[in-house]
């Protein structure tokens, strides 16, 4: 179509339409720019900005406003001031100088001129010359142009000398004219220095606030839209972990952390990594404020420990950027990291009023869309867990100290309860580590137990009996299980048990392989094992059961044995019953073995310890007993307040009783001995006294409040009545590994002293103290024969109405039990009898013909019937009326038929019963009907015993539902398995499979302990929140903290489902038990827990996440680092804190150094002792840094409690003292250890109390009251558990090993002995190096020198002029022991030397014993056989030096005064080499006497009435008359000398 | 540092200590012979001048000394109120269970907890808590306090000593013995003493203490004397017969300590309060009530040490 003119539209009204368009576009773009520049971060990077320049202007002003720096710059003014004025004084000097300068100047360079001049004149002539050399001219010209050239060169040379004279007096004018100006330029420079900080903080400030017009628009315009690509400084701040993936989805990717988009100054510290914008909520809107008040807001401030984050020298680095090896920030906050708004962030806030808060801010909501939203502030530790696996270092650490402490406790809670008896916490896949570890330890020692009642075994231990009949009194129990019961030696040692039998453990594993390969071909095998299994399965059993992670080897044989046994059992050759053979896999070896206990006492022989009665009344509701235990309570919970369970209940806790006691195995307990009779009085003072405070408390002992074990004081109305009781709680006291292998009670060595009349046994004493207060009684439960109806006990008129139910009278049914009696009803229609189960409304109105009215009637009636009886119910039901026949029944019976229900048709159940049989062979059951079964052969049992049998089966049922054997040693459940959930995953289990199911309900009404409505009590802790009215900071953060997990479970999340299931567990229930079975019920029991201890486990469990990040990232400590995480560990474990301090005391006062006792060396002290102190014991630093608003300075210092201030003195004169135990240092000053420190009332600030030690400090104080003691603090620390300072460097570590095995007496003045606990082996070896690596002492090995001939040599050498001088026929000469050893004359002199009379009046020594004449007052030291084993050679010299140095508190003294000559016949009588010999005599101990046997005294004591074993000193001899001469007199040597 | 003026004591000291190879057959022989303190003091000035010690105290309310108000003496006994009891010795003569018979049971080593002659109490300290406001501060002296055992016995039993002054402790007796002090305020000492060891080693006391330092030897544990440091001089020991003397103590009344080691507790009491008129002696004795002796503190001890013997 050909073009023209015509258009469509109206082009004036288009080009309107199109500007109008383009306008609108225009503003959409411009309004889009805007909006998409208008984010927060923005604004919070400037603002962040601001704070930073305002801080450094507060600074700069700050610096400015110095007193001193005002001071000095006002000074260096002056001295510039000065200077200029002298400067100008000297002005006409200076200008003649000038002058002169400039003249001087010109003639130096006019000189130089023409030494350049002259020097192009040399350069030719040397041409001139070359060029003839070259050109071959005549010698003659040569020599011309040589001559030429050589004055030429002089005429430069002189010039040269000319210019540097010249120069030379110009270098002197100018030296001249700088002096007029050095002060002026020092004094400048000094101002330039003083400024230099100011200088960069003002550059700092430029850099943010430039104050020039150019830089400052340049910044702005960076800033603008789009222009802000390109490196503005207002921008998003990524960190890139590479290595630190973050799960999206299905996939992972690299972590990208925007986080400092907005917390732009989380990193900024100043020295000493001190947050530079401390977090606070300052009372001020400005930021001038903020600065001001020195608190922060966020995003503005600084992270609130960058010692252990974010700075470089953080063990958790996160530098700006990132990159391998850094942590950013969501690996630990979680959140959205790539997130550059508050809300997509996902941050959590601590409680619903802070999210209400934030709402209102940032219209914060959460956003369920991204799966880990940050974890709020009361959770946060949680975290730690992915990283650090072993958790104890979370809790104690040397440079961070409690880094996590709220999750360490969630983890020590878990292990005090025993939630791992149900829920395993499996920190290994694989053999990776994921996590903490939580999980029983394997039950080796309950299998081996129960396979010595093996009925094989049972027999072959009877025969036994017989044949040794006659020295073996018949025991009550058909064999002794108790592995204690067996010599050690007899029932430990594979080597005894493997010499019974020929084969190996490799044979027996080919034999057990080719009898299951070759069935037909292998008789010799089969006889040959089976020989195996009956010689040895008996000794391996006792050896595993005594020493179950000791014995691997026996451990292993027996494995192989059953299964050898179980391969034979298929020719029916077996040896062992089923049940032995099934619990073969409880015996492999695990690659992660758990290493938990149970933490329940054991129940295996619970009928020697307790009744029936008492285990149904303590079952039934713990606290109800003892109101501190930590068992929790499984019955009487919110799904039982029902009638079905209130009939049910008794049978269950019977049954529990029942079976207990039917499987209790016997042991043989131990007597006092024979006659004794027991002192209660003293057993109530052996029992404060030996140590049973330390993990108990009991009632008669108010100031001892331990709770590792449970309180004592109503032991005596639980155990037994009568002698057995008693036997069982004195073995229990005296052996506690007998009853219970496993247990973690300590042998506390209460065995019998003195003999007749002064025989006392602490433990029948302890017993008989215990015991008072006699037996309790308890009633069994008792049920009736009952019906099964659930009947409305208020049938109410409306209820009436409502079911058009119009006649008066009648019981209206609520439901029946399940498989009840009404359940089973039988009706007759026609001619058969078809079943009628009661159903709700139904309304009973005849009770076998006559009218029943009430609930109560029809229970009177059944409850007189029998049970098997019948009975005819008239029922009407919707309106008919109907004949209901039922049998009586008995709620055993019932409970019985429900549990057998889920295995057998209803007709088998009725069929058991009528056999009284379990409807299947013994051999092949395997669950807990076993109960019900009895053998092919026997007779069926008769009413009582069906009765048992059937009790036994409820108990065992309920046992397995509820999981008993999770905490306690349970007969017969030796392979059951853990009836929880696994928790290593926990903290990331779906949101979408917890079922809070009417939780929300239940919390509108109720929750609460005193029945209020949770609800309620949230709503009213918001108003108050609101209202910012909380009486307390702990009100406030208990109730917000119910809040939060409150709203967190009605938003379906983890943390508030937790939270509730350990307040109330069973409350899931609410509802739901009227659609459930019984045994359906939820099972897990409510523990004792208060909120606070929720939420430290709630956190806990929260961080199990398993997923652990990148290798590296793992905290995988080794060396010192680990074996210190592991001994914190075990002395928790077994308590080993509560008698020995591993902290002393901190006190913190203000003390004015001058008033510390210097640490001053006299003559009496040896001057190698300090260069040894400051080694073992290097200064500490005194001064805490912390000083009084007056200025004064607070010194802290490690030491014991002496004396507390005397309360008759006046207030400003009490006095604390303290025993100094380390070397201190304040300034100049240095304190030895050991030094009385006054710390004045009126200057104490604190007191940080020891780490450990509470039983020991209360013992101190308990014997401090008794006369024996009067109030000396060092004697009674001297009768108490010591201190463990310094552990490490003292005590080698081979003999910490074997003591804290065995250990032997080792003191001789303490009233307690050290326990032997249950250690496993490598459990010693672990805290045996935690005390060393705490130290930074060597360890595993000691290399001991002193026992090297090096170092004998080298001694030799040196102290030969003095070695052996005064010494006739003593032992010197004779060098060579009885046994032919060599003993060097050193070596021969020091043991001299030791056995001297000096050690031996306090310690055995040489062979001899220590002559003790009142063991209650008399000191006696440990025998000192033990040192060389014991002791390190440093530690023993400083020791032998200055005993109070290392214990202020000792009664050893210091030996040699180093000012002081005795024993002049050994080494010259000098004190100093005979303390070191003293210290080889005890290195070289047991080589010296094996040489020179037992120490015989010199000369005849025995004619002085001495004693031989007195080490006495013959009576004076006759005395010279110049007595105070005798020491300076050599001789007589035989009169000085000392025998 | 406080003025370095002029008082002197007089201990009338090592003479007899050195003599004391007394008989100890006889009863009360244990006392200390040193009996009294004699004090020259002339000048005004606060007492306290040692770095370690307690502040001074405020003179007692109810009439401080008069302001350079003289001096007077207080001169007194302590008076046991009933029959000084007989102890039996701790160690009896030829005793061959005692540790180191042969030194430490040739002669009896008595029981001094109670002893004193003429119903007079010896070993009694009386002394004040800190110099009177209206006496001169005083040096220490420097000639050393001897300290000596002499058949496992310690010489003496009660000694007065004054801070920073030098003890020599020495040994007459021909086995190691180990002197152990047990002080409050001060670092103790526990040093082995040599045999028949005639020069000894010296200690101090650096703060004044606020009743007497046990001293004990750990070797043989009946051996116990008593030791009181002071920053000043005024302080006393009863003699023998339980006599003594301040000779000059500024004019007011003071408030005395009075310490024996056989009272529960060890003060028989805390004010005896004297009242001294410028140059005039008064003469006040001290009652010791019968009732305040505990005859031995170990009776009743329930103290259970691991050994084979039980001490009820």
């Amino acid at each position: 179509m050909p073009a023209n003119e015509t258009v469509w539209r109206n082009l004036k009204r288009m080009h309107v339409i199109f500007a109008v368009s383009s306008a609108a576009l225009l503003v959409t773009v411009v309004w889009m720019l805007a909006g998409d520049h208008a984010d927060p971060w923005r604004d919070f990077q400037r603002t962040s900005e601001k704070i930073v320049a305002e801080k450094l202007r507060a600074d700069m002003s700050e610096y400015q406003r110095d007193p001193e720096r005002v001071a000095r710059v006002r000074e260096v003014q002056e001295q510039l001031e000065e200077a200029r004025v002298a400067y100008e004084a000297t002005a006409q000097e200076r200008a003649e100088l000038e002058r002169k300068l400039a003249a001087q100047e010109h003639e130096t360079a006019v000189a130089e001129e023409r030494v350049r001049d002259r020097r192009a004149f040399l350069d030719k002539r040397r041409a001139d010359y070359d060029l003839a050399v070259r050109d071959a001219l005549s010698p003659a010209r040569l020599a011309e142009l040589l001559e030429t050239f050589e004055d030429e060169q002089r005429r430069v040379d002189r010039l040269v000398i000319e210019h540097q004279e010249k120069a030379a007096e110009l270098a002197e004018l100018r030296a001249q004219l700088a002096a007029y100006t050095k002060e002026r330029d020092e004094a400048q420079a000094e101002l330039r220095r003083l400024e230099t900080d100011l200088d960069l903080k003002h550059a700092a400030l430029m850099y943010v606030e430039p104050d020039d017009w150019f830089s400052a628009a340049k910044r702005k315009i960076m800033g603008w839209p789009i222009i802000d690509g390109f490196n503005s400084p207002i921008e998003v701040k990524h960190d890139w972990m590479p290595d630190l993936r973050v799960k999206l989805g299905m996939s992972s990717a690299a972590r990208f952390d925007n986080c400092r988009t907005c917390h732009l100054l989380i990193d900024r510290v100043q020295a000493g990594n001190i947050p530079e914008f401390p977090h606070g909520h300052p009372q001020s809107d400005d930021i001038a404020g903020w600065v001001a008040e020195n608190k922060f807001p966020h995003p503005y401030a600084t992270h609130p420990r960058p010692d252990l984050y974010i700075t470089a020298s953080s063990p958790h680095p996160a530098p700006p950027g990132g990159g391998p090896g850094t942590f950013g920030c969501t690996v630990c906050h979680e959140g959205q990291g790539s997130a550059t708004s508050f809300d997509n962030a996902e941050h959590t806030a601590d409680n619903p009023h802070q999210s209400h808060v934030w709402d209102k801010k940032h219209g914060h909501h959460p956003n369920h869309y991204w799966e880990y939203p940050m974890y709020s502030g009361r959770l946060l530790e949680a975290t730690c867990l992915k990283c650090h696996h072993q958790v104890e270092e979370l809790g104690e650490n040397p440079t961070y100290g409690a880094s996590a402490p709220k999750v360490v406790e969630g983890y020590h809670l878990i292990q005090d309860y025993g939630c791992f008896g149900c829920h395993e916490v499996q920190g290994f896949d694989d053999t990776r580590s994921i996590g903490p570890d939580i999980r029983l330890e394997p039950n080796y020692t309950a299998v081996a137990e129960q396979l010595l009642r093996d009925p094989f075994v049972l027999a072959q231990s009877e025969q036994k009996r017989r044949a040794n009949g006659a020295q073996v009194p018949a025991a009550p129990a058909p064999a002794n299980v108790g592995p204690a019961a067996e010599a050690p030696g007899e029932a430990a040692t594979s080597a005894a048990t493997a010499a019974a039998s020929p084969l190996s453990l490799d044979e027996i594993r080919e034999m057990t392989l080719q009898v299951n390969r070759r069935p037909n071909e292998t008789a010799t095998e089969k006889a040959a094992l089976r020989t195996a299994v009956r010689g040895d399965v008996a000794a391996l059993a006792r050896a595993v059961a005594a020493k179950p992670f000791e014995s691997t080897a026996d451990r292993q044989r027996l494995y192989a044995l059953i299964e050898a046994d179980r391969a034979l059992a298929r020719f029916d050759m077996a040896t062992l019953s089923r049940s032995s053979q099934n619990m073969l896999d409880e015996l492999k070896d695990f690659a992660h073995p758990g290493t938990m206990r149970k933490v329940g006492p054991a129940l295996r022989h619970i009928a020697l310890k307790t009744t029936p009665e008492w285990v149904e009344y303590w079952t039934e509701e713990p606290k109800r007993f003892r109101p501190d235990t930590r068992m929790p309570q499984f019955f009487h919970l919110s799904n039982q307040h029902d009638p079905h369970a209130e009939e049910l209940m008794p049978v269950e806790l019977a049954g529990i009783a029942q079976y207990l006691m039917a499987k209790s195995q016997p042991l043989d307990l131990m007597s006092p001995p024979e006659g004794y009779q027991p002192d209660a009085a003293r057993g109530a003072e052996s029992f404060a006294q030996r140590g049973c405070l330390a993990c108990h408390s009991h009632e008669k002992f108010p100031g001892s409040e331990e709770d590792f074990g449970p309180d004592l004081s109503k032991v005596h109305a639980k155990l037994k009545p009568g002698d057995e009781g008693r036997r069982w709680l004195y073995t229990w006291i005296s052996d506690p590994q007998r009853y219970h292998p496993r247990s973690k009670m300590p042998n506390l060595f209460l065995e019998p002293e003195g003999e007749g009349d002064s025989l006392i046994d602490p433990a029948a004493d302890i017993a008989e103290f215990l015991l008072q207060g006699g037996p309790g009684e308890y009633e069994a439960a008792e049920w009736k024969p009952y019906l099964g109806i659930v009947y409305d006990e208020t049938f109410t008129d409306d209820t009436r109405r409502r079911l058009k139910f119009d006649r008066a009278g009648g019981v209206r049914v609520l439901g029946a039990m399940e498989q009840g009696p009404a359940v089973r009803a039988m009706r007759t229609v026609g001619d058969a009898d078809v079943l009628a189960p009661l159903r709700m409304n139904d309304v009973i109105l005849t009770f076998d013909g006559a009218p029943v009215s009430s609930a109560a009637e029809i229970r009177a009636r059944v409850e007189a019937m029998r049970v098997g009886e019948k009975v005819a119910l008239g029922v009407w039901r919707s309106g008919a009326e109907q004949e209901h026949r039922l049998i009586v029944s008995d709620p055993l019976d019932d409970l019985t038929r429900m549990f057998l229900s889920k295995n057998l048709t209803a007709a088998k159940v009725e069929q058991t019963f009528q056999d009284r049989n379990y409807p299947l062979p013994v051999d092949q059951i395997k669950g807990d009907e076993i109960e019900l079964a009895r053998a092919a052969d026997s007779a069926a049992p008769d009413e009582a015993a069906w009765r048992e049998m059937k009790l036994n089966y409820v108990g065992r049922r309920t046992i397995s539902r509820y999981g008993c054997y999770g905490c306690h040693d349970v007969p017969e459940f030796e392979t059951a398995r853990p009836i929880g959930t696994t928790l290593q995953d926990w903290g990331r289990k779906d949101v979408t499979r917890l079922a809070p199911e009417h939780i929300h309900e239940y919390l509108h009404h109720h929750g609460e302990p005193d029945g209020g409505s949770t609800h309620e009590r949230v709503a009213e802790a918001l108003r108050v929140a609101e209202s910012g009215s909380f009486a307390s900071e702990e009100d406030r953060d208990r109730e917000m903290s119910a809040a939060y997990f409150y709203h967190n479970l009605i938003n379906h999340g983890r943390d508030g489902f937790l939270w509730q299931k350990l307040r109330d567990p069973r409350s899931y229930d609410f509802e739901k038990i009227e659609t459930r079975g019984y045994d359906e019920r939820l099972r897990m029991p409510k523990f004792p827990l208060d909120e606070e201890q929720i939420e430290a486990i709630s956190t806990f469990v929260l961080g199990l996440v398993a997923e652990p990040p990148a290798e590296q990232y793992i905290y995988q400590p080794t060396g010192p680092a680990a074996d210190r995480i592991a001994g914190e560990g075990l002395l928790r474990k077994y308590n080993c804190t509560a008698c020995h301090m591993v902290e002393l005391p901190f006190v913190k006062y203000v003390a004015d150094p001058a008033m510390l006792p210097e640490g001053r060396m006299t003559d009496a002290d040896h001057p190698e002792a300090l260069d040894l102190l400051l080694r073992l014991k290097p200064p500490r630093d005194g001064r805490t840094g912390e000083t009084l608003d007056s200025g004064e300075a607070v010194i802290g210092f490690h030491g014991l409690l002496v004396s507390e201030p005397d309360p008759e003195e006046e207030e400003e004169l009490q006095e604390f003292y303290f025993d100094l135990w380390e070397t201190l240092q304040v300034g100049e000053k240095r304190v030895f250890p050991g030094s009385r420190m006054i710390v004045p009332k009126t200057t104490l600030q604190e007191i940080e109390p020891a780490r450990g030690g509470d039983f020991a400090l209360w013992l101190v104080d308990r014997l401090k009251a008794t006369p024996a003691v009067r109030d000396n603090t060092s004697l009674a620390w001297q009768m108490s558990p010591p201190p463990l300072y310094k552990e490490g460097i003292k005590v080698q570590n081979a003999w910490l090993y074997r003591f804290l095995r065995e250990p032997d007496r080792l003191r001789f003045t303490t009233v307690l002995r050290m326990p032997k606990f249950n250690l496993a082996p490598d459990e010693a070896q672990a805290l045996a190096d935690y005390f060393a690596a705490v130290d930074g002492a060597s360890y595993p090995y000691q290399a001991i020198p002193q026992r090297e001939p090096p170092y004998l040599h080298a001694m030799e050498q040196a102290l030969g002029p003095i070695l052996g001088a005064s010494v006739a026929g003593a032992g010197n000469q004779d060098s060579t022991g009885g046994n032919g050893e060599m003993i060097s004359p050193y070596l021969n002199e020091s043991w001299e030397m030791l056995n001297a009379p000096l050690c031996i009046k306090c310690h055995s020594v040489g062979g001899r014993q220590v002559q003790i004449q009142d063991p209650a007052t008399d000191i006696r030291g440990p025998d000192l056989r033990h040192t060389a084993d014991r002791l390190r050679p440093d530690w023993l010299q400083l020791w032998l030096y200055k005993p109070s140095w290392i214990t202020p508190y000792t009664s050893m003294p210091a030996p040699r005064a180093a000012n002081s000559r005795d024993y002049l016949h050994l080494f010259d009588g000098q004190p100093g080499p005979q303390t070191i010999a003293l210290r080889d005599a005890l290195m070289n101990y047991h080589r010296i006497l094996e040489a020179r046997g037992r120490y015989e005294e010199q000369s005849p004591a025995a004619e002085l009435g001495a004693p031989e074993t007195n080490g006495a000193e013959p009576a004076p001899a006759p005395a010279p008359a110049d007595n105070d001469d005798s020491t300076n007199a050599p001789a007589p040597a035989a009169a000085r000398r000392e025998p | 540092m406080s003025t370095k003026t002029m008082r002197t004591i007089h201990l009338v000291a090592s003479a007899a200590f050195v003599a004391s190879t007394i008989s100890f057959a006889g009863c009360g022989g244990g006392a200390s012979e040193q009996p009294t303190v004699v004090l020259k003091a002339r000048e005004g000035g606060s007492g306290g001048g040692h770095i370690d010690g307690p502040p001074p105290t405020p003179t007692p309310a109810n009439g401080g000394p008069a302001p350079a108000g003289g001096f007077g003496g207080w001169k007194g006994k302590v008076v046991f109120g009933g029959t000084l009891p007989q102890l039996p010795p701790l160690i009896a003569q030829g005793d061959a269970t005692a540790k180191d018979p042969a030194v430490c049971a040739a002669q009896p080593v008595p029981n001094q907890r109670l002893v004193g002659q003429d119903g007079g109490v010896a070993n009694v300290f009386i002394y004040l808590r800190s110099a009177p406001s209206g006496a001169a501060a005083a040096e220490a002296p420097s000639e050393e306090a001897v300290f000596d055992q002499k058949g496992c016995v310690f010489l003496p039993h009660a000694m007065f000593v004054r801070t920073d002054q030098p003890i020599r402790v020495l040994s007459d007796d021909p086995i190691a013995h180990n002197t152990h002090t047990f002080p409050k305020r001060n670092s103790s000492f526990n040093q082995v003493i040599g045999a028949s060891d005639r020069t000894g080693v010296t200690f101090q006391y650096s703060r004044a203490e606020s009743e007497p330092v046990s001293v004990k030897c750990d070797f043989h544990a009946w051996m116990q004397a008593y030791h009181l440091p002071l920053d000043h001089p005024f302080a006393a020991v009863s003699a023998a017969d339980g006599s003594f003397e301040f000779p000059d103590l500024p004019a007011g009344t003071h408030e005395f300590m009075v310490w024996h080691e056989g009272v529960r507790g060890g003060f028989l009491t805390r004010a005896f309060k004297v009242t001294v008129q410028a140059d005039q002696s008064v003469e006040q004795n001290i009652d010791y009530p019968a009732d305040k002796f505990a005859a031995n503190a170990e009776n009743g001890a329930r103290t259970i040490v691991l050994s084979s013997l039980i001490r009820k």
